[in-house]
């Protein structure tokens, strides 16, 4: 039994690289976000993509679809986008005896792997549509419920320097994106390695590595990974300390935090260091896994106050701070 | 060994091995704790006189010390070692991220999960890898090797530098040990000499010192009171054995008395007194009390004349007399041989009181920090003599004063001594005066006896050559107001000139031999 299960890891492992690595073929960098992009789809997440124009958001996701051999579409999110654009709408058909009925049209998001590109770019209505896709799985339209195909994951963007004309995200649908990682600026090397990838007659192109059962069976890999209590109570901890009216509050959370972190971030901290703990061929959870998931995992949940935008404290820095001061889990 | 024996045995080991270096640390921390109490004890040990003081700090020390030991308890049983938290310390220090924490929590709670079985199964085998004594060796840790080394080196530095020595009386009083001393010479006197003037000088004396509220002017006043009455005991002394000298000269032409007056020319009064009882206890002389004709008779002329009676009485009838005369002169012997006895005692006393003087003045138990910063208080302030009251420095005498060679009028505060100016100007004499010394001697100082002495005296009161030095002398004080500002009462002889007075006695027999 104990073999049957490190063969789990082996498998798990082997497929999580060979993905990293097909994607690496053609994104230079962005290691680490190439990472949780993928622990995101592994843990059932949905991730959000911060970034300036032009660092490579978009081909990142589009390179994780055609290494993924999966279903791809793109939203690209815009004032006048409505709802239905997105989930589909009911047309009016009619059969060749001229009989007419109604038929449901799905929208893109009837996809395995949904880019929403600049999502803070249409107005909260269309935004809202897509809550129920991102956390039930399934699209209400015309009196009906459509399941969406799994494996469903939706990769959204945003372009942290052009406020004009944007819609800020609602709470609730930030708090449905598992992780939000930050596309930071590529070194000097890493622009030279894009020139040479990018500018010259051939670019690199990836193979189709990993299907859509095999994503699930890692799912399901993931999910099998047990926490220890102390560890759990870690995770816990961890999330309480967010909440500027909890005991375990920092002073600079009591400062500058309106509000905490909400269950789903607990959750992403368990999942996430789940995935975590696998690629670094563990068999368990360790508060070393929570520590590596908690930002990308809780710094879009955690609401500031006046006092932080004023003197420029991001989440970043406060999540450090609970970090440092966190003790560690002792038996 | 299942693998959930296997964890548990080597958990069970770190947490011995915790428990054991726990202790050494607690150990290592009280035994600092106890070493820091005891050097507060010795410390205070050091000033006994803060009795209160040194009560209130012993007990907080207690207090510190019950206060730290309750601390360690509580902190012992907080800080009890589990299996978990052993787990979780083996981790930490093996860098096995949490696996043993995980597979110790999983044996606790189980859970029929194949991924717990092969979690258990790893750590099983990361535990049969662990040595406990290679990742906690038996280390003090930082607080407990410096609490460790440290506690040694401060009982050590306690009980050596300086040694333990119980507290004398003086001590006790709250005084420096070098004062102590000093009075714990003036306390045996007090309790031996018999004069009981110079007993209760001595007893104030020594009560100004330990008065802690008295001011330095006052001990400074009793501390001289003290040292006039010594030094005229000192006097009388030197008083008495002149006079056994001279008469001895006088008896020597005496045959009967040739034995007593040898005795009398060696000082030795004890003896000559012996002598005396031996002629008074021959037959036909029987002891009856002296008449009051020659009660109080205190000066070698009335020793003289009883001599005289004695050495006449011998087998004649006058044995009443003469018997009556001998017990007199014996007793008169005695008291003067007591005299001679304690006078030894007496410059050794005058000596300690000199040295308490210089304390109180200095109001500093001889602390060679002072020297350069005290303000003399009995030198006069001058230039001359480098006290001038200069508010915030002291001025340092940098000239070169020629020491002078030949004998010259001296002028007020010029005669400095020293070339290097640290000597004290001699007393101020007056332009006219003549020395001190010369003037005792042309004043007190008569050559001879004169002749016709013992026919014009009565016989009822004739003036002692002691008593016409003393009054000699008396009419010799430094007129100066800055003499006596040199001395301690305003109504005696400089400090510094008591001495050439006293040995101008002294050396009266030596002058009278040449």
């Amino acid at each position: 039994m104990t073999i049957a299960v490190e063969r789990q890891v082996t498998v798990f492992q082997d497929n999580f690289r060979l993905v990293r690595d097909e994607v690496s073929r053609v994104i230079v960098g962005n290691r680490d976000n190439i990472v949780g992009i993928m622990t995101c789809l592994l843990a059932r997440g949905h991730v959000l993509l911060e970034g300036i124009p032009g660092i490579g958001k978009t081909k990142l996701v589009q390179t994780l679809a055609d290494v993924l051999h999966l279903k791809f579409s793109r939203i690209q999110f815009t004032p006048d986008l409505m709802p239905g654009d997105i989930v589909g709408t009911t047309i009016v058909r009619e059969t060749d005896a001229g009989k007419k009925f109604l038929e449901f049209q799905p929208g893109p998001i009837f996809a395995n792997l949904v880019l929403a590109d600049e999502i803070n770019r249409a107005t909260p209505k269309t935004q809202s549509a897509l809550l129920e896709a991102m956390q039930e799985n399934s699209v209400s339209a015309g009196g009906q419920t459509h399941a969406l195909q799994q494996p469903f994951f939706v990769l959204a963007t945003m372009n942290p320097l052009e406020m004009e004309g944007t819609y800020l995200l609602p709470e609730a649908q930030l708090d449905r994106f598992f992780f939000k990682l930050k596309l930071g600026f590529p070194s000097a090397d890493e622009l030279n390695e894009i020139l040479e990838r990018t500018t010259k007659t051939h670019e690199p192109q990836v193979e189709r590595v990993l299907g859509p059962g095999q994503i699930l069976e890692m799912r399901e890999t993931v999910r099998s990974v047990p926490v220890a209590g102390p560890i759990q109570d870690y995770a816990i901890r961890l999330t309480l300390a967010t909440h500027p009216e909890s005991e375990l509050a920092s002073d600079m959370t009591k400062r500058y935090v309106r509000f905490g972190s909400s269950p789903r971030g607990t959750q992403a901290l368990i999942l996430g260091a789940k995935v975590n703990a696998l690629i670094n061929d563990r068999l368990y959870v360790s508060a070393e896994d929570i520590r590596a998931v908690s930002v990308n995992a809780l710094r879009h949940r955690l609401l500031l106050n006046f006092d932080a935008e004023a003197e420029g404290v991001n989440t970043d820095l406060i999540l450090e701070d609970i970090l440092g001061r966190m003790r560690p889990p002792s038996g | 060994m299942s693998d959930q024996e296997v964890i548990l045995r080597a958990l069970e080991l770190v947490r011995r091995r915790l428990r054991l270096s726990r202790a050494l640390r607690d150990a290592a921390i009280v035994s600092a704790m106890v070493a820091v109490v005891l050097v507060l004890w010795r410390v205070l040990f050091l000033f006994p006189g803060r009795a209160a003081l040194a009560a209130a700090a012993v007990l907080a020390a207690l207090l510190l010390l019950v206060a730290g030991l309750l601390l360690l308890v509580r902190s012992a049983l907080v800080a009890r070692c589990t299996l978990g938290g052993a787990a979780a310390l083996a981790d930490a220090r093996a860098g096995l991220t949490d696996e043993l924490q995980s597979a110790h929590w999983f044996l606790q709670h189980p859970t029929p999960s194949p991924w717990v079985e092969a979690q258990v199964a790893h750590a099983a085998r990361s535990a049969r890898r662990l040595k406990p004594a290679a990742l906690f060796p038996l280390r003090f840790g930082g607080r407990g090797l410096i609490a460790a080394s440290a506690a040694p080196l401060m009982i050590v530095a306690a009980w050596l530098v300086p040694p333990l020595a119980p507290p004398s009386d003086a001590a006790v009083a709250g005084l420096p040990e070098a004062q102590a001393s000093q009075v714990r010479v003036l306390r045996e006197l007090a309790d031996q000499v018999r004069d009981e003037t110079t007993a209760r000088k001595l007893r104030e004396a020594i009560a100004a010192v330990e008065n802690r509220d008295a001011t330095t002017a006052e001990r400074q006043r009793a501390l001289a009171e003290a040292q006039r009455t010594l030094e005229q005991q000192d006097l009388q002394a030197a008083s008495a054995r002149e006079g056994l000298y001279r008469l001895a000269d006088k008896l020597r032409g005496q045959q009967r008395l040739e034995d007593v007056a040898k005795a009398l020319e060696e000082g030795d009064a004890a003896r000559a007194a012996k002598l005396v009882r031996g002629m008074a206890s021959a037959p036909g002389a029987e002891g009856q009390e002296g008449d009051a004709s020659v009660e109080g008779r205190r000066d070698e002329r009335d020793l003289e004349r009883l001599l005289d009676v004695v050495a006449r009485g011998q087998g004649s009838e006058q044995s009443e007399a003469s018997s009556a005369a001998a017990k007199e002169t014996v007793d008169r012997l005695k008291e003067i041989a007591q005299q001679l006895d304690t006078q030894e005692r007496l410059s050794q006393s005058v000596r300690a009181l000199q040295q308490l003087q210089l304390m109180v003045a200095q109001r500093s138990p001889l602390a060679a920090g002072r020297f350069g910063q005290q303000a003399a208080q009995n030198s006069t302030p001058a230039p001359q003599t480098g006290q001038t009251n200069m508010p915030g420095g002291m001025m340092f005498r940098t000239t070169a004063v020629a020491r002078e060679t030949t004998p010259s009028e001296q002028q007020e505060g010029s005669k400095t001594g020293s070339a290097l100016g640290d000597s004290r100007a001699d007393s101020v004499l007056g332009a006219k005066a003549t020395s001190l010394e010369v003037q005792l001697k042309q004043e007190a100082v008569p050559d001879r006896p004169r002749q016709d002495d013992r026919a014009g005296a009565g016989w009822f009161y004739t003036e002692s050559r002691q008593q016409a030095a003393t009054v000699g002398f008396e009419e010799v004080r430094a007129p100066a107001q800055s003499a006596l500002g040199q001395s301690a009462a305003l109504d005696a002889v400089s400090i510094r000139h008591r001495r050439m007075v006293k040995d101008y006695f002294t050396a009266t027999r030596q002058d009278t031999t040449q």
